[in-house]
């Protein structure tokens, strides 16, 4: 009886322990989900960028982690290489540039890919992330056939040896840079020479001496991500830089002339009779003077 | 010799403001000054507090500041402009009035230009006016208009008191007055002897400034109509603005005249100068005008009304929906176009107080047709007013504005009650020259014009 | 953003960046170590001064850096707000136009927050205000959002007697709120009711010194007049107005007429080809004030206008109501 009475007391005591350390466990160790997400674009340098992302929460909270270590690595024949590590900023935000002329590992299928490690903390979950792509160049030219404006985009690879190979059925927009944004005039895919050609129009306005800056841009392909290529060209209208501010004007800085005119007669007609009449009141003062 | 008894008998009607203040006078001062320092204390609250005790607000940005601004500055140049056409008209009984036209005009001159300053958001910037003037404003206009009306309207009030003054000088010179006063009158006197070549210059230099104060005031006054006139504003964008507000203004400033020389003649016995024929004359006119006045709004409504535009219709309802406007404005419109007709058109009606009385009404009325004629406009945009805020969509004036209304009145009547103690309120050698020239004709005819 | 010129390629050049690297490694495990236990603590502040400032760059040699992050080229001439005189001079060269979609507002007020975020104002204080607007018994209601339109023939310019609001080169009608008297003149003149005034003072006020530009309308004073600037400070930077770029349906575009473009953060369109297609038309065309803000009409729309009753008080939903059905105000 009396063994009983210890054994279960003690699986009691044990029960009600490992419970608490469960419930304090769980209540520690509840770690909220994080993602993790990039993104991959080449700018007009050529430099490519990777955008990286670090969120928490859903729905509506959803929010950017900030000052979060990153681990970027790339694969080199499924070797996988360090790159670096990069820290968010306090929007959960943080991109790393990568030169022109930085020469991607590459798979078998062309791909390049890089690996985003996120290793949590206490209060939040690790996640990573993988993006892959491949290289794709663009070469504009500028040509006037018959007095018609051309631009001639060209997409295309190069490989191994250095050779030029064309990349058809991508879609292209063209478009002229403007202040606030770009303003797209035309979206084609690349035809199997990769070239994608349109008539430049007449009244495009661009700055002071007619220089248009021209943006060729692919956006968010599968396989090539986000591409911009930009090019200058003094095709566009001149636009006046030196108009002078408003003539004279009612709502100009300076007044008419003719109301400057007419305010001049009245006030001056006004006043000079005034000054006749206190004339005349000196004058009679003065002859106080005279006699007395 | 003779024009000296005859003047000393003048003198001795209005004699009051020769001797030492008493009693009633300090008591009078002291009373305004109270109105006039609950108004400072006003004023000074809202320079500490900003505009938002007031009740204007982004709409109806000119309330009861602009209305009285409007009011009192035409009361002043029809002063000047009444004073002015009965001068150069030789107008023989509006003699006696021509000193209390030009204290209307001067005093209104200045008061009225504080209002203005009233209804400014940075007061102290005022000098930006003249730094950086721009000339295509009507404010700018406004400005150039008042500030040489004030020197041209003072100037020609000192000099038609430059004879009274000499008067003074000449029958104080042997009494025990103040031995200050005897100095000022001499000074102010500015060396006329009454000689003839003196009188000729001086009698020059009146004509000259009646005939430029004329222009001048109607001039000024429109320019001030053309603030509200040239704006996009419906009931303002009126081409009949210019001249309504001239007439306006001559009909204000005939019934106040009407009222003050009816609280002169009350309170300092002065019967045989402000007579009945006075009243009756001015009287016609007050009821000429009131009809002019009346068919000025009434052409201004039927061409209106006849086409019903939008926002034209929505501001004209309001004048009639006895919710809104429309009780102010029967009231206002009766006493100003009809009670004055039938008051006086009618003998049985007609009698100094009664003629008094409808001239007071008909100023309460303007006041209130100025009031009617600028707040429901702003309360009236193109744009209708989608704010939940009562005190944002209608206007009503707060105890700031009105003190600042009463202190404004009050500092006028101190005004007139100041000066009459330092000089005549009717311009005594002015009749006394009058006189001298019937001398001639009759004895009878100059005796009428002292008794009546 | 152009890198090359921090491309170092000599071998002692590799060690100091070897060196560097390492230093970096260590330094970064320990900031770390700092920075996990700050995510811990949940501190933002310190964090934000940690990651802004460089930016890691991968070179042609396989090697990380890190280098300065760089200006964003600013894409007009100056892109200091311009102060004093030289801010009645405008943009060089631009022409400042808004086309609004009435097809496309839902009376979010997005942009009347963006707005008043934008430039420290109350939440009474509105220089971008949403009307419902009925044209005709018959039509529908529509949503009306409606700022200053930087008309080119302004009648609040032309009664300023002081030149405090006066109209630029690039179509922008501002306020220099330092020489404003305060005599409302302008704001009882304009027939769009687009001006506010300031009646009541704010401790925000007090930061008036040398940072008042017109272009920002920041910091405000107490006792002058207000109004949509069309925000040319952002202009100078290619970002579009705080109105244009709040708007979750994107119904306010805003581009250059000289351009001949608008946009409105997502699409580019061709001002005059808009303006033309959709039939675009100024309001209170009649009065001859020559607005720069263009409607589109509200046909086809994407929402029915009760859905921007939704989250508005009863109050405020009955005087709407009232206001459209008795066609008065």
């Amino acid at each position: 009886m009396k063994t009983n009475y210890i054994l279960n007391t003690t699986t009691l005591f044990l029960c009600v322990f490992c419970c608490l350390v469960a419930s304090y466990n769980a209540v520690a160790q509840k770690k909220s989900k994080t993602r993790l997400k990039a993104y991959y674009e080449k700018i007009s340098n050529d430099d490519k960028v990777i955008s990286v992302i670090l969120n928490k929460g859903s729905g509506l909270q959803i929010e950017g982690v900030p000052n979060a270590e990153i681990f970027l690595s790339m694969y080199d024949n499924e070797k996988e290489i360090e790159l670096t590590s990069l820290f968010t900023d306090s929007n959960g935000e943080t991109k790393l540039i990568i030169e022109a002329n930085y020469v991607f590992p590459k798979d078998e299928s062309g791909y390049s890919v890089i690996t985003l490690n996120y290793n949590g903390n206490d209060s939040l979950k690790a996640s990573k992330n993988k993006i892959k792509f491949k290289d794709l160049n663009i070469d504009i030219s500028f040509d006037i056939v018959d007095s018609v404006k051309q631009i001639v985009v060209y997409a295309f690879n190069i490989d191994s040896i250095g050779n030029k190979l064309p990349i058809n059925e991508v879609e292209l927009h063209i478009g002229v840079e403007r202040l606030f944004s770009t303003l797209y005039l035309q979206k084609n895919e690349t035809d199997d020479k990769g070239i994608v050609s349109m008539e430049f129009p007449n009244d495009i306005a661009g700055d002071s001496i007619g220089n248009i800056t021209l943006i060729v841009k692919i956006d968010d392909h599968r396989d090539y991500g986000t591409i911009t290529k930009s090019a200058k060209i003094n095709w566009g209208m001149i636009v006046d830089y030196n108009s002078k501010s408003n003539a004279r004007s009612l709502f100009g800085d300076e007044a008419p002339l003719w109301m400057i005119i007419s305010v001049i007669i009245i006030l001056s007609g006004a006043w000079y009779h005034f000054i006749l009449a206190i004339f005349k009141v000196l004058k009679m003062r003065r002859i106080d003077s005279g006699i007395i | 010799m003779d024009s000296n008894l005859e003047a000393k008998e003048l003198l001795e009607q209005n004699i009051s403001f020769i001797e030492p203040p008493n009693k009633k006078w300090i008591f009078k001062v002291f009373v305004l000054a109270i109105i006039i320092g609950v108004g400072l204390y006003a004023l000074v609250l809202q320079v500490i507090k900003g505009h938002i005790i007031t009740g204007m607000r982004d709409n109806v940005v000119w309330g009861v500041y602009i209305v009285n601004f409007v009011f009192v500055l035409g009361l002043s140049y029809a002063g000047a402009l009444i004073a002015g056409i009965f001068h150069l008209g030789r107008v023989e009984w509006a003699k006696p009035l021509q000193r209390i036209l030009k204290l209307i005009t001067v005093f209104a001159l200045i008061i009225g230009p504080f209002y203005i300053l009233l209804c400014l958001g940075r007061p102290e910037r005022l000098f930006n006016l003249f730094i950086y003037p721009r000339l295509q404003s009507p404010i700018i206009w406004d400005v150039t208009a008042i500030v040489t009306d004030l020197i041209f309207c003072i100037v020609y009030m000192y000099f038609t008191y430059i004879k009274d003054f000499a008067l003074l000088r000449d029958i104080t010179a042997s009494s025990n007055l103040y031995s200050w006063r005897k100095k000022m009158y001499k000074f102010l006197a500015f060396g006329y002897q009454d000689i003839p070549e003196q009188r000729k210059l001086l009698n020059q230099a009146l004509d000259i400034m009646a005939a430029i104060i004329i222009p001048t005031t109607i001039i000024a006054y429109s320019l001030l109509a053309w603030l509200f006139g040239m704006n996009l504003k419906v009931g303002w964008h009126s081409s009949i603005f210019g001249p309504f507000f001239v007439l306006s203004a001559v009909y204000s400033g005939v019934a106040l005249l009407i009222l003050i020389m009816w609280i002169y003649r009350k309170s300092q016995k002065l019967e045989k100068i402000f007579t009945d024929n006075h009243f009756i004359y001015l009287g016609f006119a007050l009821m000429v005008l009131s009809l002019f006045y009346g068919y000025f709004y009434f052409s201004d409504y039927i061409t209106d009304w006849y086409n019903m535009q939008k926002t034209y219709t929505i501001l004209w309802d309001k004048y009639f929906d006895f919710s809104q406007y429309g009780i102010p404005f029967t009231i206002s419109i009766f006493m100003v176009a009809f009670l004055p007709s039938i008051i006086i058109g009618i003998p049985w009606f007609r009698s100094v107080n009664s003629i008094a009385i409808t001239a007071i009404l008909a100023l309460a009325g303007l006041w209130m047709m100025r009031y009617l004629m600028i707040v429901p406009v702003l309360e009236t945009p193109y744009l209708p007013i989608q704010d939940i805020r009562e005190t944002w969509v209608h206007y009503s004036a707060t105890w700031i504005e009105w003190s600042l209304t009463l202190a404004g009145i009050a500092l006028f009547t101190l005004f007139f009650v100041i000066v009459g103690k330092l000089a005549p309120i009717i311009p005594i050698s002015e009749m006394l020259e009058k006189k001298e020239k019937n001398k001639v004709d009759s004895l009878n005819k100059s005796k009428l014009a002292t008794s009546n | 953003m152009n890198f090359k010129c921090n491309n170092m390629t000599t071998n002692d050049e590799n060690d100091e960046r070897r060196k560097f690297l390492k230093n970096i490694f260590t330094v970064g495990t320990g900031a770390l170590a700092v920075g996990v236990g700050s995510v811990i603590a949940q501190e933002t502040e310190s964090s934000e001064k940690v990651a802004t400032e460089k930016i890691k760059v991968l070179t042609t040699e396989g090697k990380v850096i890190e280098v300065d992050k760089p200006d964003n080229k600013c894409k007009t001439g100056s892109c200091n707000p311009a102060k004093g005189i030289e801010a009645r001079k405008g943009i060089p060269g631009r022409s400042f136009v808004m086309v609004i979609d009435l097809a496309r507002c839902k009376n979010a007020r997005k942009c009347i927050e963006g707005c008043q975020k934008g430039h420290d104002l109350l939440p009474d204080q509105e220089l971008m205000k949403v009307y419902l607007m009925k044209d005709n018994p018959e039509s529908e209601p529509y949503w009306f959002p409606k700022n200053c339109f930087h008309c080119d023939n302004p009648p609040c310019v032309k009664v300023c007697p002081v030149g405090a609001t006066f109209k630029r080169t690039d179509n922008v009608v501002l306020v220099d709120i330092d020489r404003c008297i305060g005599c409302k003149f302008c704001v009882s003149a304009c027939p769009y009711s687009a001006r506010i005034f300031n009646w009541t003072d704010k401790e925000s006020y007090a930061n008036n010194d040398s940072n008042y530009s017109p272009e920002t309308s920041v910091p405000g004073q107490h006792g002058v007049v207000s109004k949509c600037d069309f925000c040319p400070d952002r202009s100078r930077e290619g970002k579009l107005p705080y109105c244009a770029s709040s708007c979750p349906m994107g119904a306010i575009y805003f581009g250059d007429k000289n351009e001949d473009a608008v946009t409105n953060g997502e699409e580019t369109l061709r001002f005059k080809q808009l303006i033309k297609d959709r039939v675009g038309y100024r309001y209170l065309e009649e009065l001859g004030t020559e607005p720069n803000v263009y409607y589109l009409p509200a046909t086809n729309r994407m929402f029915p206008y009760e859905r921007g009753l939704n989250d508005l008080s009863e109050e405020k939903k009955e005087l709407l109501l009232n206001s459209i059905s008795k066609n008065t105000h």
